[in-house]
């Protein structure tokens, strides 16, 4: 190496490493801002797939657009006869899969939702009517709109209802559960939530894969459809199934009148609270206020109870994707659960406030 | 009787048996047989078994509770035992002996005790700054020796805190599973709220 190197030429050699280092050095800042605003706004698309997109504007660009194709799903969910097998899978965790199943039954909707492992836990839905059917509990039923299963079901069923707190960008066409999909990337308008990737069936608009991404972009939970069936006719087992040999309805009754004497003073974008009340916990008996907070995509709890102990520091852990906080401050024990990031959740707790009982009594 | 009970098990486990479910149906003993028959087993084969019965669950927190607290951690007798039985012969004859060293050894403990500072008694995940991934759940219990009673508090605290936890975490998920109902049954006054 030294004799290659002579007196004349090493000058160059230290020119041409220079340069080649103000070269590596832009390329790596250059990344660093192409990620940036790349993180949010667009998923590490391969770049074939990206190349793709705009080698073949047919439909892409010129026909399809976002607000059409979550209509397209909201009405495949909702009204087709289709059977899927899902898989949600948590980093850490043993995968679970389903079975999920929907028809039309005499002109009302009927759904079915059940975990495949374990015990036969069924959740069965008549129109508005979700019985639970599970051998742990006594079977009982819901007057409900739907059942909480794997994918968001607003997401899958009420597009519009996210919309305030979520962007929607269509990222492409690729492919999954061997079907040809639509990919789609649900995005925080303040970027103080998960983020979503949905593949939507680009032949029936059914949804296939929806994964939930954190902030840095890792993976926390992944629902994964392994086939699904469109069928012209019900499902057999659904041909079986009759509404009058479920439960009756349990009615729930509403809260009665009351105020808090606290107030969440600034909440993140196009999240709402929907339900305040005063209950006792089932396990331990603790009275607690409670408000619940909703963007459409997920719903977070916050609880204000009496503390009878000390806690110098707060608690936060995220377990099943579920961020749980709490903190204890003069005597009082503040803890907001939900699928948010632990960040977001710390401002939701900051931004509680007492406030005057009367004047914030609203009718 | 003995009979009855080993069809009902081969029953439960899916194999061939004269047990029929007229059977079961009028004997209340094969019920409740046939209950535990399939907690043993959803026990065994590792299922998740949800405890309905509370006075069970709280008969175990109690038990756990009462559980005597042992002195002195096990891991040091088994590594002082050998070295006395094979190195000093004489401890075994005279006794006196090792007593002395064991009174000697517990003073040590002791004296370590007094030096070492009183740690945190629960891990808990630092709160500031975004947090990725899973954070460490478990409220895993600090590793210095202390008093049986100190032990006894903190071994307490961890499980009351838990069992707090714990049934925020379940309260949760019944409040998510109900409002359902609430948006279907009677749709919420929603509040407008000044975005950030």
């Amino acid at each position: 190496m030294h004799d290659i190197f002579s007196s004349k030429q090493r000058p160059i050699a230290a020119i041409a490493s220079l340069f080649s280092f103000i070269l590596v050095f832009q390329a790596s800042t250059f990344s660093v801002y192409a990620t940036e605003s790349d993180t949010l706004a667009a998923p590490p698309v391969p770049e074939a797939e990206v190349a793709d997109t705009i080698n073949e504007p047919i439909v892409s660009t010129v026909t399809m657009n976002v607000d059409y194709l979550l209509t397209q799903m909201s009405v495949a969910t909702n009204t087709l006869n289709y059977q899927s097998t899902l898989i949600v899978y948590r980093p850490g965790y043993e995968p679970i899969p389903y079975l999920w199943k929907h028809g039309i039954k005499d002109g009302q909707s009927v759904e079915l939702l059940s975990e495949l492992n374990g015990p036969n836990a069924r959740i069965v839905r008549f129109g508005d009517q979700v019985s639970f059917l599970n051998p742990d509990m006594p079977a009982h039923s819901l007057q409900q709109s739907h059942i909480h299963g794997p994918f968001a079901h607003n997401l899958i069923r009420n597009p519009e209802l996210i919309s305030e707190a979520y962007e929607v960008i269509l990222v492409g066409k690729s492919r999954s559960a061997g079907n040809e999909a639509w990919q789609l990337r649900i995005v925080s308008r303040d970027n103080s939530r998960y983020h979503y990737i949905l593949w939507m069936d680009a032949q029936s608009h059914l949804p296939l894969k929806l994964n939930t991404l954190n902030v840095k972009g890792e993976l926390i939970e992944q629902v994964q459809a392994t086939n699904l069936h469109i069928t012209e006719t019900l499902d057999a087992d659904f041909a079986q199934l009759k509404q009058d040999d479920m439960p009756q309805i349990m009615h729930i009754n509403p809260p009665k009148a009351f105020t808090l004497n606290w107030e969440i003073s600034r909440l993140p974008v196009g999240m709402k609270k929907v339900k305040r009340d005063i209950h006792r916990l089932s396990i331990t008996d603790d009275v607690v206020e409670y408000v619940l907070l909703s963007d459409g995509m997920v719903d977070v709890s916050v609880y204000l109870q009496k503390a009878s102990f000390a806690q110098p520091e707060d608690v936060l852990f995220t377990k099943d994707a579920v961020t749980f906080l709490s903190r204890v401050n003069d005597a009082l024990q503040v803890s907001v659960i939900g699928k948010i990031p632990p960040a977001t959740a710390q401002r939701i707790l900051q931004m509680i406030e007492s406030v005057d009982a009367t004047a914030a009594a609203k009718p | 009787m003995s009979d009855k009970f080993e069809q009902l098990s081969a029953w439960v486990d899916g194999e061939q048996s004269t047990t029929r479910v007229d059977d079961v149906k009028a004997d209340v003993q094969l019920q409740q047989k046939w209950q535990d028959y399939h907690l043993v087993g959803d026990t065994l084969r590792g299922d998740e078994v949800l405890l309905t019965d509370k006075s069970l669950l709280e008969s175990i927190a109690d038990a756990l509770d009462d559980e005597p607290t042992v002195l002195a951690p096990n891991s040091n007798k088994s590594k002082i035992i050998p070295i006395w039985s094979n190195v000093v012969s004489l401890a075994k004859q005279s006794s006196q002996f090792a007593v002395a060293a064991s009174v000697a050894a517990v003073m040590i403990l002791g004296v370590q005790n007094y030096n070492t500072e009183v740690t945190q008694p629960f891990m808990t995940a630092p709160t500031s700054g975004p947090q990725g991934g899973l954070a460490p759940v478990s409220l895993s219990q600090s590793r210095t020796i202390q008093t049986p009673e100190q032990q006894m508090n903190e071994r307490q605290a961890v499980l009351e805190q838990r069992k707090r936890i714990n049934a925020l975490l379940v309260d949760h998920q019944q409040q998510i599973r109900l409002q359902a109902a609430l948006e279907k049954v009677n749709t919420p006054p929603i509040e407008q709220v000044k975005p950030e």
